[in-house]
C-alpha cells in the first residue's frame, strides 16, 4: 500500500453511523407508532396498492391525465380523500435503478392497526373492489365545482364525483401517483426491497 | 488459499488490463466504496418520484424532496470521489440528508435508499490514508485526568485541554492541539505515551520524544507536531458536532408535510349525435303489443351507430306533431331516418312522436331547489344497466341545468330504492374516458338524464311491456307527474346521465378503468 493510500476504519465510521442508525431507529419508530407522519410521494412509474378495507369521508374524483417518467400520458381518475383509514395494505412498485435492474419495493401495513391518513391524493388508472357502501353522492358535478376535498378540483366543464363517505373491501388498483399529505403508520410497517419483480397482485 | 489465488490473479490482471493499476491507485486513495453506496443510495430516493416537473409539482412535497435530496447525495458520493479532503463535513450532510428522507419522501427511499446513503457516508466518514493502528485507543479514557503523579509514565491526554505531566520527566511529550500544558519540572529523558495507562488497551504507537521543554511549573504552552494522535483528537470533536447536528435536524424533519394540488388543462367540447329508435338487444315483440306501440329497433345488432353520446347542448323543442305518420306502421323510423351525426334531438322526437301518438311535451319540475344553483359537466355520459328495479318511483319532470356550455334540460326521477345490474357509465369528455361497471344498490336516489331508453317490464315477471325512449323534451302521455309508483322495472336501459344524487350506494363487483381517449365520430 502506497503512502496515500487509505482505507475505511471502521471504528471511525461508526462515529458517523451509530449516532445515525440511531436517529434511524428513532424516526422509524415515530412514523411506525404513528407519532411521526411520513410524507409519501410516488409518480411517474406505475404501482399497485391491494387493501382489506378502506373507509373514508369526504371524496372527489375527475378524470385526468397523468405524465409518467418517459413522458408518456396516462389516463387516470384523479381521487381524493379527506380522511381514510385503510386495513391490510399492500403497496408495490417495480423501480428500474441505472447498474443494479429492476427492484421491486413492497409496504406491507396497517395489519394490527389501520394506516390514516388525510388529504390521500391518487392517480388510479383502474379500480377493483368487493362489496361496498358511499353515501352522499353527486355525481355528474363539473369537476371544477367538486368541494369536498381540499386541492381536489379538475377543469370546468369535465365530469365530477364527489361523496361524503366510502367503506369498501377489497380494494385494488394500479395507480401512477399517490400523495398522502400525511399517513400514520402504526404498528407493524414491513418494507422489503427485493431484486426481480415481486408485487402485490 | 483462496485469498492467494486471488490475488495472482489480481496481478496477472494488473499486467494485462491497461490503467487498472492506475485506477486501483485512485480508487484507494479517496472513500470510494463510500461513494459508491451514497450515490446509490440517493440515485434510489431519486428514482422513486422521479417524473417531470409538473408532475412532481403535483405529487408535493415527497416527490420534490424526494428529487432535492438524491440529487444532494449524488452530489456527496462525487466529493467523495473528487474532493476527498471534504469528506468529514460532507459525509455529515449526506448523513442528515439520508435521515430527512426517511420523513419526506418515501420513507428514504423505501428505506433502502436512506440506509444505503448513512452507510456509505459513515464509510466516506471513516476513511483516511494512514492505515489504522491494531487496536485504536479507547475513546472514552481521555475524558477525566489524572493528577499528577511520581510516575515516569505520565499521562497526556491528546485532546483536552488542560493537560497536566508528571514533575519529574524532562523530555516531554507534547499533547497534540497545543492545549494547556502542564510540564514537568524534574529532569529529561522521560517518554511519556499519549495514552493513559489506566484506560485501555497500550498504545502501539511509536512515542517521540520532544525536544526539552523548560523545566518549569505548569502553565506552558506546548505547540504540537502534526502526527497521527492529533488527527484523531481533531476528527473527534467533528464526531461530536455531527451527533448534534444530526439529531435536531432529523426531529425537524419530521414536521413537514405537503398537500398537492391538481389543476390540468381545461376540456374542450365533444360532438354529438342521437338514436332514432330504442335500441333494446334481444327484445322481440310479444303479440299483445301493437306493433305501433313497440319502439324498439327491430334488429339492434344492424343498429350499432345508433347510441353514440347524447347531445348535452338544449335543442329547440319539436313541434307537436301528435297525428302518425301515413302508411309507417312499422314503428321503425330508424332505418329511414338520416342516421348521420348530425341528426338533432328534435328530429329523432319527431320520428318518435309519429310512430306513437302517446308522446307529450315534458312538464317542468317543480322546486328545482338547490341543484340549480351547482355546475354540471357539459358532455353527458352515457350510462346503461341490463337490468333496473326501481321501488317508489316518481317522475318530477323537467328542469334546466347549467353546465360550462349552456343549460342542459333534463328529466328528473327519484327512487326510493334502485337497483341496477351491470351498471356501466362512459363518460363523454374529450380526453381520458372512464369505463366503469358496477352492480348497485341505492337508496334514495334523483337521477336527472337528458333521454331515458329501454324495455320496460312488469316488475317482478321479467316480462316485457313496452319499449320507451323518452327525451326531456317529449314524454309518452302516461308517464305521471309526481305520483309515486310502487314499482318499475326495464331493461337494457340507456340513459344520458347528467347527475345523480344519492343518499346511499352499495355496490359490488366495481371494476374502473380510465382508459385513453375515445374517437368521437
Amino acid at each position: 500500500m502506497r503512502a496515500d493510500e487509505g482505507r475505511t476504519s471502521w471504528g471511525r465510521a461508526c462515529w458517523l453511523l451509530l449516532p445515525s442508525l440511531a436517529v434511524l431507529g428513532g424516526v422509524t419508530v415515530g412514523i411506525a407508532e404513528g407519532a411521526l407522519a411520513a410524507s409519501f410521494g410516488v409518480s411517474g412509474q406505475q404501482f399497485k396498492v391491494k387493501a382489506a378495507s378502506v373507509e373514508g369521508t369526504d371524496i372527489a374524483a375527475y378524470l385526468d391525465t397523468a405524465q409518467s417518467v418517459d413522458g408518456t400520458h396516462h389516463p387516470v381518475m384523479l381521487a381524493g380523500v379527506g380522511q381514510a383509514t385503510l386495513r391490510d395494505v399492500c403497496t408495490s412498485a417495480v423501480v428500474a435503478v441505472p447498474m443494479v435492474g429492476k427492484i421491486s419495493l413492497k409496504v406491507l401495513g396497517g395489519r394490527t392497526e389501520p394506516i390514516t391518513g388525510t388529504n390521500v391524493v391518487a392517480d388510479a388508472d383502474a379500480l377493483f373492489g368487493g362489496d361496498g357502501v358511499i353515501t352522499d353522492v353527486e355525481a355528474g358535478r363539473d369537476a371544477s365545482t367538486l368541494d369536498r376535498v381540499k386541492g381536489v378540483s379538475g377543469p370546468p366543464g369535465r365530469f365530477g364525483v364527489q361523496a361524503g363517505t366510502i367503506r369498501t373491501a377489497d380494494v385494488e388498483s394500479t395507480a401512477w401517483s399517490a400523495n398522502g399529505g400525511t399517513l400514520q403508520l402504526a404498528g407493524d410497517l414491513e418494507v422489503s426491497v427485493t431484486a426481480g419483480v415481486h408485487e402485490c397482485f | 488459499m483462496l485469498l492467494s489465488r486471488l490475488r495472482e490473479l489480481s496481478a496477472g490482471l494488473d499486467e494485462r488490463v491497461p490503467g487498472r493499476a492506475g485506477f486501483r491507485h485512485w480508487r484507494r486513495t479517496r472513500p470510494f466504496w463510500g461513494g459508491v453506496a451514497v450515490v446509490l443510495g440517493g440515485l434510489i430516493i431519486l428514482m422513486l418520484p422521479m417524473a417531470p416537473l409538473p408532475v412532481m409539482i403535483h405529487v408535493g412535497m415527497a416527490a420534490v424532496s424526494g428529487v432535492a435530496i438524491g440529487l444532494i447525495l449524488i452530489t456527496a458520493g462525487l466529493f467523495f470521489w473528487f474532493a476527498p479532503a471534504q469528506r468529514a463535513f460532507v459525509a455529515v450532510v449526506a448523513s442528515i440528508c439520508a435521515l430527512v428522507s426517511v420523513v419526506t419522501s418515501n420513507l428514504g427511499g423505501g428505506g433502502i435508499g436512506a440506509l444505503l446513503a448513512l452507510v456509505g457516508a459513515a464509510m466516506a466518514f471513516g476513511w483516511r490514508t494512514v492505515p489504522p493502528p491494531p487496536a485504536p485507543p479507547d475513546p472514552g479514557a481521555d475524558t477525566d485526568l489524572i493528577p499528577p503523579t511520581d510516575h515516569h509514565d505520565v499521562t497526556t491526554p491528546d485532546d483536552l485541554g488542560d493537560v497536566r505531566a508528571s514533575d519529574d520527566g524532562g523530555d516531554v511529550r507534547a499533547p497534540d492541539d497545543g492545549g494547556d500544558v502542564g510540564a514537568p519540572s524534574g529532569p529529561g529523558g522521560v517518554r511519556t505515551p499519549d495514552d493513559r495507562g489506566d484506560g485501555g488497551a497500550p498504545d502501539h504507537r511509536e512515542t517521540r520524544p520532544l525536544p526539552f521543554l523548560d523545566a518549569g511549573p505548569a502553565g506552558l504552552r506546548a505547540s504540537a507536531p502534526p502526527d497521527a494522535p492529533a488527527q484523531g483528537g481533531a476528527h473527534r470533536r467533528v464526531r461530536w458536532r455531527s451527533l448534534l447536528v444530526t439529531v435536531p435536524v432529523a426531529v425537524a424533519a419530521g414536521l413537514v408535510t405537503a398537500v398537492a394540488a391538481h389543476r390540468p388543462p381545461p376540456a374542450e367540447a365533444a360532438p354529438a349525435a342521437v338514436s332514432t329508435c330504442v335500441p333494446v338487444p334481444g327484445a322481440t315483440r310479444p303479440w299483445w303489443i301493437p306493433e305501433w306501440l313497440w319502439l324498439a329497433c327491430p334488429n339492434p345488432s344492424t343498429n350499432p351507430s345508433a347510441s353514440p353520446p347524447a347531445s348535452a347542448s338544449p335543442t329547440p323543442p319539436p313541434p307537436p306533431t301528435s297525428a302518425p305518420a301515413g302508411g309507417n306502421t312499422t314503428g321503425d323510423p330508424g332505418p329511414s331516418a338520416p342516421a348521420s351525426a348530425s341528426a338533432s334531438i328534435s328530429a329523432s322526437a319527431s320520428a318518435s312522436v309519429s310512430a306513437s301518438p302517446t308522446m307529450t311535451a315534458a312538464p317542468r319540475m317543480t322546486n328545482p331547489g338547490r341543484i340549480t344553483a351547482i355546475k354540471y359537466g357539459e358532455n353527458v355520459p352515457e350510462v346503461s344497466a341490463d337490468k333496473l328495479m326501481a321501488t317508489g318511483f316518481t317522475f318530477r319532470g323537467t328542469v334546466e341545468l347549467p353546465t360550462d356550455s349552456g343549460a342542459v334540460k333534463a328529466l328528473v326521477f327519484h327512487a326510493d330504492n334502485l337497483k341496477a345490474d351491470n351498471y356501466r357509465i362512459l363518460t363523454g369528455d374529450p380526453g381520458p374516458d372512464l369505463r366503469l361497471g358496477i352492480d348497485l344498490d341505492i337508496d334514495d336516489v334523483d337521477i336527472y338524464a337528458t333521454h331515458l331508453g329501454g324495455l320496460i317490464t312488469v316488475p317482478y315477471l321479467d316480462v316485457p311491456l313496452l319499449p320507451v325512449e323518452i327525451t326531456a323534451d317529449l314524454i309518452p302521455t302516461w308517464l305521471p307527474l309526481n305520483i309515486w309508483l310502487p314499482a318499475f322495472s326495464g331493461n337494457g336501459v340507456k340513459a344520458g346521465q347528467v347527475f345523480i344524487r344519492a343518499g346511499t350506494v352499495r355496490g359490488s363487483d366495481l371494476s374502473a378503468e380510465v382508459v385513453g381517449s375515445h374517437s368521437h365520430s
